[in-house]
């Protein structure tokens, strides 16, 4: 149940992420079309939405939510780890280590 | 000017507001207390935020004393009266 | 309306932020690792083995403490876990005539019961217990004094919080975004970047940490309504009543089985026991429910007779304020959080301190390219530089030694605990003298680079001399001795990438322009705090 709570929150800012015209551009070699840019954002907000579902369903109301945000924020990271330092077809990689790296553990 | 009305001031503020929401929310007596000191914290930090939002320093110190003298008169004449409203 | 305000916040967030930065940066680090005080208390005696029949440890404490104090006044036993080295137990002697009555905790009254149930024999060390104090009360100075700075501190952290969220607005929108190699952008989206990814953790600690001090920092509320504040204590932490010893000497009963029988009542694993009058016929018995097991912080406990078991008193229900205020103070604290909860909160703090750090960097960034002469800047900027070193990066430099300490200082050393902790301050010491007297782009590559090496270093010290090293634990299955060393070489590594990164910066042409810089207003008010 927790691991189907982190796939939605995962899943969810990942469409969120990639909906962003920068990285949509990156990852995909081309612009995004508004509709889609919509369509790919209200993904996102439902699947955020679906992922309190089975938190809540395995930690019960008090602890759920809770669980809920610690996803939110662990899968926020991840996917900005992702976007922004896993290599991209356009971009040559692995060049710009920062600061942010000690968080990429 | 800011600084003084946002540090000190601000915190002046949350802890009459403190009193004052002690002395009138409803419940227990231990209960309002403690909901009281929560809220405070939450008034100290926009009073700190609306001191360098104020138009000018001076205001800010203004607004923030009225604010906390109408705090401070609601707990005095609660503790006055002697009962909780 | 909108602009000006926005504008206006964004001098309060560089004030507010600039004033207590380092302050902030202690607390969030030695926070981040209080989450794991258990476990690092655990790290820090190695030699110990892991507790795996926590009923077996109790005994051994209430055997233990029959023979060493059985005409106490009182004994504490926390239960032992899995993650715990053991049961630290204390006792409080009978009050002598004339004399103020103990606190709890002093070296003499203590012990700590291992897994077998005997009084463990390891090195002396405050543990991950340091990591816990220093965050609230700091060291080397009165208590109270460390609390109103890190009280004050939090409050203007909240500040710097909400004001930052109302400066950039923009954050959630670009919040995917990070420009690299950018210079003062890339700090502004990092920054930006670990704040607003951790964002409800950081309102929620912040917040929540004042109110683990509220008692001092906010005690008007109190004032109004009572004139004996003990009364409210009384309401809000409820207690059994005293005993008086009868002087009628009377067998203690067995715990194991009261905490059964708690544990049934509770509806949760028992966290800790206190004995009042052990041996006596008057003997009072309370167990508290683990925080590990509830969110809130305010358990409730249960009082049985000594002598025949029998229940005597329960704590009553909390109302709503309360329940709030110990839930705020649990999810402060994360005692309830299991492993992942755990390490979630652990990667928060450390984007927290990223992001205090980052803020602390950047105010010198931005100004930087705004001094009239970049060679020889005013003293006020070289101050905020200097410190920035000195605290950035030499307090995880002393926390790395105080770990090769925990390994190195001879066992049998006088005050040895306390050593440990010593070493941390002169190591910070000699980090914040490094920081005077070479220049900040020199002493950043050093500190960081000593800190990477001394961390990257220790989990193979480990496998070499204790019996704990990263192999051998993954053999025991001792989760926790892996998951601690790998910290600690992934952490190390990236000390080391850091340093190497600054030191390839520093060699590189500065290619940001005046212009990038005239993109953040200014703030706009300079004079107060100069």
């Amino acid at each position: 149940m927790t691991v189907l709570a982190l796939a939605a929150t995962l899943l969810a800012f990942a469409l969120l992420g990639l909906s962003t015209d920068a990285h949509h551009g990156r990852r995909f070699g081309r612009r995004q079309t508004p509709e889609r840019k919509r369509r790919m954002r209200l993904a996102g907000w439902i699947s955020l939405a679906i992922a309190l579902v089975p938190a809540v369903a395995s930690r019960g109301w008090v602890f759920g939510p809770v669980l809920w945000l610690g996803l939110l924020m662990l899968s926020a990271g991840v996917v900005f780890l992702f976007l922004n330092f896993a290599p991209a077809a356009r971009e040559p990689a692995g060049s710009g280590r920062h600061r942010r790296e000690r968080l990429s553990r | 000017m800011r600084l003084l009305a946002a540090l000190p001031l601000s915190y002046a503020v949350a802890s009459v507001w403190a009193m004052a929401l002690a002395r009138v929310l409803p419940g227990a007596l231990a209960e309002a207390t403690v909901a009281a000191t929560l809220i405070a914290f939450v008034i100290c930090a926009v009073a700190a935020m609306y001191a360098y939002a104020a138009r000018s320093g001076w205001r800010a110190v203004w607004v923030l004393s009225t604010a906390g003298m109408a705090a401070a008169l609601i707990a005095w004449l609660s503790i006055a009266a002697g009962s909780r409203l | 309306m909108s602009r000006s305000f926005r504008q206006s916040q964004a001098g309060l967030h560089t004030w507010s932020g600039l004033l207590l930065g380092w302050v902030l940066f202690l607390v969030f680090v030695t926070g981040t690792v209080a989450f794991w005080r258990e476990g690092m208390n655990r790290w820090m005696r190695p030699e110990l083995a892991r507790v795996e029949q926590p009923m077996q440890v109790l005994a051994g404490a209430q055997r233990f403490l029959q023979g060493k104090a059985p005409d106490a006044k009182s004994w504490f036993i926390p239960i032992a876990t899995e993650s715990s080295p053991g049961a630290q137990v204390f006792w409080q002697p009978q009050p002598k005539e004339g004399e103020a009555p103990r606190r709890r905790g002093r070296r003499d009254t203590q012990a700590l019961i291992g897994a077998d149930g005997l009084p463990a024999l390891v090195r002396e060390t405050r543990g991950g217990e340091f990591f816990y104090r220093f965050h609230f009360d700091l060291h080397y100075m009165p208590v109270i004094w460390a609390r109103w700075l890190v009280g004050f501190a939090a409050m203007m952290m909240l500040v710097a919080i909400l004001s930052g969220i109302v400066t950039h607005k923009k954050i959630f929108r670009d919040f995917f975004t990070f420009r690299r190699k950018k210079g003062q952008r890339s700090w502004l989206d990092g920054h930006n970047a670990t704040a607003v990814l951790a964002l409800p953790f950081h309102l929620m600690i912040t917040y929540t940490g004042l109110v683990t001090l509220m008692a001092l920092l906010m005690p008007w509320a109190v004032v109004a309504n009572y004139t004996d504040e003990t009364k409210l204590f009384e309401t809000l932490f409820p207690q059994a009543e005293a005993v008086e010893r009868s002087g009628k000497p009377a067998p203690l009963v067995d715990l194991r089985t009261l905490v059964r029988d708690a544990e049934t009542r509770l509806g949760g694993t028992v966290g800790s026991i206190s004995v009042s009058e052990p041996g006596d016929a008057s003997a009072r018995v309370t167990m508290y429910r683990a925080p590990s097991s509830m969110l809130s912080s305010r358990p409730p406990s249960l009082a049985y007779d000594g002598v025949s078991g029998r229940l005597l008193w329960q704590s009553p229900v909390h109302g709503a304020a309360s329940l709030t205020a110990g839930t705020m103070i649990g999810l402060h604290a994360g005692r309830y959080a299991d492993t992942l909860l755990r390490w979630i909160y652990f990667l928060c703090g450390t984007a927290g301190s990223l992001m205090v750090a980052s803020g602390m960097v950047m105010w010198t960034v931005k100004r930087r390219e705004k001094l009239p002469d970049p060679e020889d800047p005013h003293f006020g900027f070289r101050v905020v530089e200097r410190l920035n070193v000195a605290t950035i990066a030499g307090f995880p430099l002393g926390m790395g030694c105080m770990l090769w300490a925990n390994r190195l200082l001879p066992v049998g050393m006088a005050d040895r605990a306390e050593w440990e902790i010593h070493t941390l301050f002169l190591a910070w010491l000699a980090a914040f003298a490094v920081s005077l007297l070479r220049r900040p782009a020199a002493s950043w590559v050093a500190l960081l680079g000593a800190t990477g090496l001394l961390l990257g270093l220790l989990p193979l010290y480990n496998m070499i001399a204790t019996d704990k090293g990263l192999v051998a634990a993954l053999a025991l299955g001792d989760l926790l001795f892996v998951g601690v060393d790998l910290t600690l070489l992934v952490f190390g590594a990236a000390f080391l990438l850091v340093a190497r990164r600054v030191a390839r910066f520093r060699t590189e042409p500065r290619r940001e322009g005046r212009a990038r810089g005239k993109r953040i207003a200014a703030p706009a008010v300079l004079e107060p705090a100069e």
